[in-house]
């Protein structure tokens, strides 16, 4: 993590604290104990909501449903059973993410808008249970909830006691957040929220992180109500309504969605701002306000409160050194190489009567071609040949009608484009997808994806194996820009770059994940003379190490200097194949091309 | 089988089925002019409702107030179109979505400030009396409500298909940009489709606050059922979405009377969840999303 | 020659790409003017640039003397341009008639509407014929005359036609063809782009040829038909091209070694 970032959790962890334990000392009264302590409960559930909602861009709206089952587990566990409060807390979380994880993947398919009601409807369904079965007491609920203690041993009698547990169970509520925020996940999930479609071509597996931050919000959420419940001493149906699910997203948007602590900075807000309209008289007031508050964030600074103090901290200390980073303008640096020498086969992709149809009109239309390994290879053709179609179908992003897609003898004609590129296969794109909502660096971090092994509980907790492989992907990720020459980016944002070098971040990010098979979708499009003539020479670079490069391309100097070997298409199908200079001067590739004259017969 | 309880329970459905299927009408057709899904859709009809009351209890003429509240909400949806679905057209989706719901909470606690937590009502238009259907007990404002809907329905259609205008939509619908080619002002028919749909809404409102009176927290009801409604419709088909519309109010009210009137919320939402699960198709994020988005550059 | 279109050192990309770099050409009334490239030279681009569906960062346009670089396309179009998009780009689920109503949407005169559409049913008669059909069942041939004639509705002073032989066999290209060197006899001014280049020279007075956002070429269609210079823009092989090439085959040989 970079230096400044460490100061910036530093002194929020420092502040914080600070105000946590001061809190009491300056407001002795239960009343207001009681609001510090509800504020520290809703920062729990607000954590689990920056994550599946700020990180996985995940709007769903019944969190507080979550919240629900933890507080009705503590409930009926601990009136009806007796149990402890902790194992109580502890066995309605499990139950909780139990259930998120079971409804979690076909859930999160679902498209934005409709998973919003979806998750609504099932609080609302929730709700109607919790009014219904006899369990749960229905609409009186449960009272003489015990107040809260620690497996017989600890427990909070005072308030001032229990603001402090409460707080301190947040505090570790925070802390995971932040290990997942600064992790691989969290890159996964921010990648996955810049371009699906480059996260999965660095072979990030989309829904398992959606499920899992899904999964993680859950328990947090039921952690909170279990919480809120002890301090209550009792609940209804009507202590987590609809209505708390809204504050829990309003808030945490106005503190700042894209932030760990911008959650725990909306839960506060919304508390604060509720004690103050009710000093004021205006209780009624809160719901308009939060809503036209959220929604102005959103249009105009979408980072939150959170994220402005963030800027400003980092104007008043790092202001010249993070956004002026200059390009070392000292050439490339070698890459190690990664492939062995002599394990090969021959073909590295075979493409056996490909077939694609879109309707009638068929796009791909028996198509075979081989690309032999490490040798450059070209497609090209003119404007509705189908190449694109074609690479789409070799990448993944397109199924098979049938033919099939051979890697090195392995059939990948079925696969999705994260499969393939677990395979070993990278990509560029023809409108370079770089994930603009991070840094250069993590950019290139990215592409190390398929070969992190750390799970989810070692990010959480942070254990020493998680620490070493985020070393050793950072490594990589720097050899990876000094190979493409952009020494000294790092820290840049994406779009701060010029185009050309934008596409050699790209490239940096495949090549990060050591592929044998690099498809280049187009990489001279956009590029002057010099870039294309830069763009050349990394990719003989990148073909030294042994890396099979396919590219489809129009800019024909860069085609026929590069290519050891050229497939032209047209109209769906394969018309020629060769060498470049065979392929250039053959009559049929020429009228592809420009067509045929008026005159000639049909 | 009991006649009575069938028609006293299939004759309110529909007239709640009847605002239902307004308002999946107007989600289907805003979101295939403006390429989002107005999550605040239910609160117009809200507002409607709750705006024709208060003015109605200040004393002004049903008539009037009804138009009032029907201008509300015609300026309210010309106002979200353009203050807050413009400014984020090019932001992430989810950004856009977040930001209708943001609406919705907005106008729900404008309701709520403006109009008080109670719940409020209208006298019926002709009148607070029943008619009998083979024993069953129909309010007369249920008229009202099947007479507005059908005239909605079919003015809708009609526009839709006959004059310039809502070729136009169509359109839109159909290809942005090559409706733009032909000089179709996009952003300025966005805005008329949010304020009409706003202006309808409203008047769904009005019309069906007589029978079930109208509360600040009635929109997101609204919302909900008349959203199951337009994904029958695929999200593209308004007749799908009304037929999907009446048919959520029926589901509701058999519900209610057939099985349990507490159980009833349960059973619609049920409906909706077990559809979108099993039938997720269209809605769910696969292949195709990574194809749109390699594809075209000008989205 | 007093020029109806003028690009004046346009520059235009989407987002992040740059597209066109300075390009300059103009094209004089009553002519058809052929812009041919390779895929990926900037065609389209420069056509949505016209239209203003694409904000020109450098660079003015101007179309009879005024200035529309920075006017939104629905004033553009009741200036009096009109576009056939690439792919056509019909309203599949509507019918034909419905298509050309949809093409005089900027046209306030319904009697001129009502003339502009039986025009073009006897310009086409078989789309009179069809007239009650969804656009998507016709045939591509016929889908292309729609797109045509849709265009044509507003009655345009300058039609631009993107690519009109797309996905067409190559009997219908010369049909196509044919209809545009009608509409040239009947008046109208055409910039047609294209990247079948032999069509597109056949019929034109003039061309230009666009390569990497760049005006290569320009000069009498019949020149350029018959200089090889053409061939090479898409090709390569000669020329400034070439240094390039060999460049980087050098540079092949240093570090491959092949």
């Amino acid at each position: 993590m970079a230096r400044l970032a460490r100061y910036k959790t530093a002194l929020a962890a420092g502040l914080g604290t600070l105000v946590v334990v001061a809190y009491p000392l300056i407001f002795r009264d239960d009343y207001h104990l009681g609001i510090g302590i509800t504020a520290g409960a809703l920062a729990i559930s607000t954590v689990g909501v920056v994550l599946l909602l700020g990180l996985a861009h995940q709007l769903a709206i019944g969190q507080a449903a979550f919240s629900m089952i933890g507080g009705y587990a503590t409930g009926i566990l601990c009136v009806d059973y007796g149990w402890d409060p902790f194992v109580a807390m502890i066995a309605g979380a499990a139950l909780t993410m139990l259930l998120a994880y079971a409804i979690a993947p076909p859930l999160l398919k679902l498209r934005g808008f409709v998973l919003v009601m979806a998750t609504l409807g099932l609080h609302l369904m929730l709700i109607v249970v919790a009014f219904q079965l006899p369990i749960t007491g229905g609409a009186i609920g449960i009272t003489g909830v015990p107040k809260f203690a620690i497996l017989g041993l600890i427990h909070f009698t005072g308030e001032t006691d229990y603001f402090y547990a409460v707080w301190a169970i947040a505090a570790i509520a925070i802390v995971i957040g932040l290990n997942i925020d600064h992790s691989m996940i969290g890159r996964a999930l921010r990648a996955i929220a810049g371009s699906e479609a480059a996260a999965a071509s660095v072979a990030v597996d989309i829904n398992r992180y959606k499920v899992q931050m899904f999964v993680i919000g859950a328990g947090m959420a039921s952690v909170s109500g279990s919480l809120i419940v002890h301090y209550l001493r009792a609940i209804d149906p009507t202590v987590f309504g609809f209505a708390f699910s809204l504050n829990l997203v309003t808030g945490t948007i106005v503190g700042g969605l894209l932030s760990i602590w911008g959650g725990a900075l909306g839960a506060v807000i919304i508390i604060g701002l509720r004690e103050v309209l009710r000093e004021l008289s205006l209780p009624l007031w809160e719901a308009m306000i939060m809503g036209g508050l959220t929604v102005v964030i959103l249009i105009v600074f979408p980072r939150g409160v959170a994220g402005a103090i963030g800027d400003l901290f980092d104007r008043l200390v790092g202001g010249q050194r993070a956004r002026h980073a200059s390009l070392d303008n000292s050439g490339t640096v070698a890459l190690t190489p990664f492939l062995a020498a002599d394990a090969t086969p021959s073909a590295m992709l075979e493409v056996a009567a490909a077939a694609r149809a879109f309707g009638s009109l068929r796009a791909v239309n028996q198509v075979s071609f081989t690309v032999a390994a490490r040798s450059i290879t070209a497609l090209i053709g003119p404007n509705g040949a189908g190449k694109t179609t074609m690479f789409n179908l070799i990448g993944g992003y397109q199924p098979l009608d049938s033919g099939a897609i051979r890697l090195a003898g392995q059939e990948i004609g079925e696969l999705l484009p994260r499969d393939i590129a677990i395979l070993g296969v990278g990509r560029t794109f023809q409108n370079v997808q770089l994930f603009e909502n991070m840094s250069v660096l993590d950019n290139v971090m990215c592409g190390r994806h398929r070969q992190f092994k750390a799970g989810i509980v070692p990010i959480c907790l942070r254990l020493p194996k998680a620490r070493a492989e985020e070393i050793e992907t950072r490594r990589q990720a720097i050899a990876a820009l000094g190979f493409v020459g952009l020494h000294g980016a790092e820290t840049m944002s994406p779009s701060s770059l010029s185009f050309g070098h934008q596409r050699m971040v790209e490239i940096a990010r495949a090549m990060a994940l050591q592929p044998r098979l690099l498809l280049m979708d187009e990489p001279a499009s956009g590029l002057n003379d010099t870039e294309t003539e830069q763009l050349a020479e990394l990719v003989l670079r990148i073909a030294a190490l042994g890396v099979t490069v396919l590219l489809v391309e129009h800019d024909m100097r860069l085609v026929m200097g590069l290519a050891d070997h050229v497939v032209v298409m047209d109209h769906g199908e394969k018309m020629a194949e060769g060498p470049s200079d065979r392929v250039r001067a053959d009559p049929r590739v020429i009228e592809a091309y420009l067509g045929r004259d008026r005159d000639s017969a049909a | 089988m009991d006649l009575t309880l069938f028609l006293q329970l299939l004759l309110p459905g529909l007239t709640t089925g009847c605002v239902y299927a307004l308002v999946a009408v107007g989600f289907v057709i805003c979101a295939n002019v403006s390429g989002v899904v107005n999550l605040a859709q239910g609160e117009f009809v809200m507002i409607g409702g709750m705006a024709s009351s208060w003015l109605v209890s200040a004393a002004l003429p049903l008539p009037v107030a009804i138009l009032i509240a029907m201008a509300v909400g015609a300026v309210l949806g010309a106002a979200q179109e353009k203050l807050t679905l413009a400014p984020v057209r090019r932001a992430p989706p989810f950004i856009q979505v977040t930001t209708t719901v943001g609406v919705a909470i907005v106008l729900r606690g404008f309701a709520l400030v403006l109009f008080g937590a109670d719940p409020l009502s209208l006298p019926g238009f002709t009148g607070d009396g029943v008619f009998f259907v083979e024993g069953a007990v129909i309010p007369i404002q249920s008229l009202w409500v099947w007479g507005m809907t059908a005239s909605l329905l079919a003015a809708t259609f009609g526009v839709l298909r006959y004059t310039d205008i809502g070729r136009a939509v169509r359109a839109c619908s159909i290809n942005l940009q090559a409706a733009r080619l032909m000089g179709v002002d996009a952003e300025r028919l966005r805005m008329i489709v949010f304020a009409v749909s706003g202006a309808v809404g409203a008047l769904a409102g009005a019309v069906v606050t007589p029978i079930v009176l109208s509360s600040w927290d009635a929109g997101v009801s609204y919302g909900i059922k008349g959203f199951v409604g337009a994904i029958i419709g695929g999200f593209r088909s308004p007749m799908l979405a009304v037929a999907g519309g009446i048919g959520i109010g029926l589901v509701e009210a058999f519900g209610a009377g057939y099985i349990s009137s507490g159980w009833k919320d349960f059973i619609v939402y049920g409906v909706l969840l077990g559809y979108l699960l099993i039938r997720g198709g269209v809605f769910r994020v696969g292949r195709a999303a990574f194809a749109a988005a390699l594809a075209n550059p000008m989205h | 020659m007093t020029a109806l279109l003028e690009f004046d050192r346009v520059a235009s990309g989407y987002g992040r790409t740059p597209v066109l770099h300075g390009v300059s050409l103009t094209i004089a009334a009553g002519e058809i003017v052929a812009l041919i490239g390779a895929n990926g030279a900037g065609k389209s681009t420069l056509l949505n640039t016209v239209m203003g569906l694409l904000p020109a960062t450098a660079g003015d346009i101007r179309f009879d003397g005024r200035s529309i670089a920075r006017l939104p396309t629905p004033a553009i179009v009741r200036a009096g341009l009109g576009q056939v998009p690439e792919r056509r780009q019909l309203f599949g689920t509507m019918s034909v008639e419905e298509n050309l109503r949809m093409g005089a949407y900027s046209v306030a005169d319904r009697a001129a509407v009502a003339a502009s559409l039986e025009e073009q049913f006897t310009r086409f008669p078989i789309l009179r014929e069809r007239r009650r059909q969804a656009a998507s069942t016709l045939s591509g041939g016929e889908q292309q005359m729609v797109a045509i004639a849709r265009a044509m509705m507003a009655r345009p002073r300058l039609m631009l036609l993107d690519e009109p032989s797309l996905g067409l066999a190559p009997l219908l290209v010369e049909q196509i063809m044919d209809q545009i060197v009608a509409l040239r006899a009947a008046g109208n001014t055409i910039l047609l782009v294209e990247q079948n280049a032999r069509a597109a020279l056949g019929i034109a007075d003039r061309g230009y040829v666009l390569e990497n956002g760049r005006i290569a070429l320009g000069g009498p269609a019949a020149e350029l038909l018959s200089s090889a210079a053409v061939r090479d823009a898409y090709l390569g092989g000669e020329g400034d091209r070439a240094a390039l090439e060999e460049r980087i085959r050098a540079k092949r040989r240093a570090i491959l070694g092949r």
